[in-house]
């Protein structure tokens, strides 16, 4: 099973997990993080279980995590009681961090200690870690034209040149990420995100194969 | 210079400071209830390096001349008093404090300790593993939704404690019936109940202060609640658990720490967490460790190499 950790209300993941329905992509959604049949052990992640779309199955038959979230929201957890719901978040993005970190499995992308997808950078950590490699930064504004290459594992979809691939795969594997849109602006780096868009074909199948490790 | 960012009356922040001072050390502290009215610069220089300059009601401060900081921040809300999270005021203090994190990040000098490294803290199973991979022993955890593997968790272990699976700070507890309804609702973290000796080991640098904590309470910290004592005494750790504290915090990026060991009857020495921002003023009350004056020590080392690389 593909996990995919993301939000009911998130159109463009509950897309993609149907468009992967042939792959066993499953939403692992807010709710099942606060349903009853979690169990993780530190040291042996694979010997618990886990709740993904409503149903309890053995963390072993996870083959792959997608995360397309940063966080889990106080205000997602319906079911818990409003004063509790802070609290419950907080420890469940807690659980998620370890979890995420521990599986043995292709998860994209790792968790850091500060976002479940990902590194949590802001504009100015972004320029530092292009500029640490020697990659040109743009100043472009965000009204500007730009065009998102997205990196998946080992592949680059959506580079109008070579160069601008190995750019965005020089920072993917300096960030650490296995997903990343990097946004070019006249050939130079103009913004970046660990969650790029999913609605292009190529991206969505370069994503899948990397997940079941055929890329 | 050595910059000192926190809330005054915070102990550790006002201990280090008053340590400084004393040895006439160049220091300058940001108020972090001041964030709405300050204004930090940054810039990304060619090489990555993050430059700027911090202005605040007392005047401006070049980055590039902190050789070392010591980093205390609170939550932002907390820290200014805010009432409304929807104030104008909060909202500029907190693009401040996110600057300053970033600058604490990624800066050259020498910060006690970085934030990224500071957040492995805040999921506890996760720094378990982290710990465990440096050699300690861990207690066997379990952190669950499902009753029934918390019941034969208990089948396994007998006692058990339960804590917070965050940063959120917890009273430790032990295990019983009437705190199993709520498991159901929110990932709850469960750990084998460890008998033995608590020492805490409070890392500055290279230089160790450890301290033997004897209390009959399940945590040290909240004794009085539960109407036990707590006695404390300084304490020598055998040479290769002193070494194994020293290498993790490094490997943690943790210029200063506070270890929470437990030495088994077995002879087994147990890490039960790694505190990146410890609160030793506590510690150095009980026991005379003077544990402010070795990180000023530390800060003020660190800041003259920094100027002699300059």
């Amino acid at each position: 099973m593909i996990a995919v950790l993301a939000s009911r209300l998130d159109p463009e993941s509950c897309a993609t997990v149907n468009a992967w329905s042939s792959a066993d992509a499953a939403l692992l959604s807010a709710e099942d993080l606060v349903s009853p049949g979690w169990a993780f052990s530190v040291g042996d992640p694979l010997g618990g279980t886990a709740v993904v779309d409503g149903r309890r199955i053995s963390t072993a038959n996870i083959t792959a995590v997608l995360t397309r979230r940063p966080s889990v929201l106080p205000e997602e957890l319906g079911r818990i009681h409003p004063a509790d719901r802070a609290y419950v978040a907080a420890e469940t993005n807690a659980f998620l961090v370890a979890w995420l970190s521990a599986l043995p499995r292709t998860v994209v992308n790792r968790p850091t200690t500060t976002s479940l997808c990902g590194p949590a950078w802001d504009r100015l950590q972004w320029q530092c870690a292009a500029a640490r490699i020697g990659l040109p930064w743009s100043d472009a504004d965000e009204t500007s034209d730009t065009h998102e290459v997205v990196v998946c594992g080992n592949r680059c979809v959506c580079a109008h040149d070579a160069r601008e691939s190995a750019m965005a795969t020089a920072l993917s594997r300096a960030a650490g990420t296995e997903l990343l849109g990097v946004r070019f602006h006249r050939g130079k780096i103009a913004r970046v995100t660990v969650a790029p868009s999913l609605t292009d074909g190529d991206v969505r199948a370069s994503l899948l194969d990397h997940l079941l490790g055929r890329s | 210079m050595i910059l000192l960012w926190g809330v005054p009356g915070d102990d550790p922040l006002d201990s280090v400071h008053a340590a400084l001072q004393r040895v006439g050390a160049d220091v300058r502290l940001l108020d972090q209830r001041g964030s709405a009215e300050m204004r930090v610069e940054l810039t990304v220089g060619v090489d990555g390096t993050l430059c700027g300059s911090i202005t605040d009601s007392v005047g401006e401060i070049d980055l590039s001349c902190v050789g070392a900081a010591y980093v205390r921040p609170l939550d932002t809300i907390q820290a200014c008093g805010a009432n409304s999270a929807t104030e104008p005021a909060l909202a500029r203090a907190m693009a401040v404090d996110n600057a300053l994190i970033a600058w604490a990040d990624l800066s050259s000098a020498y910060v006690v300790n970085r934030p990224q490294a500071m957040a492995a803290n805040n999921a506890k199973p996760y720094q378990l593993a982290q710990v465990a991979g440096c050699g300690f022993t861990i207690p066997d955890t379990l952190v669950t939704t499902d009753d029934m593997a918390v019941r034969r968790f208990r089948e396994r272990h007998g006692r058990v404690i339960y804590k917070s699976v965050s940063g959120v700070r917890s009273i430790v507890s032990q295990l019983t019936d009437d705190a199993l309804s709520d498991v159901a609702n929110c990932p709850t973290q469960f750990q084998e109940y460890v008998p033995g000796v608590d020492v805490r080991v409070h890392v500055v640098g290279d230089t160790l202060l450890s301290v033997r904590i004897v209390c009959e309470a399940d945590d040290y910290r909240y004794a009085s609640r539960s109407g036990c004592e707590v006695t404390m005494e300084p304490f020598d750790l055998p040479a290769n658990v002193a070494e194994r504290c020293r290498a993790m915090a490094a490997t943690m990026e943790l210029h200063l720490a506070g270890i929470d060991l437990r030495h088994a009857p077995n002879g087994a020495w147990y890490c039960l967490e790694v505190n990146p921002s410890p609160g030793f003023t506590y510690f150095e009350a009980v026991t005379g460790q003077p544990i402010s004056t070795a990180v000023a020590e530390l800060l003020v080392r660190q800041d003259m190499s920094a100027r002699d690389a300059h």
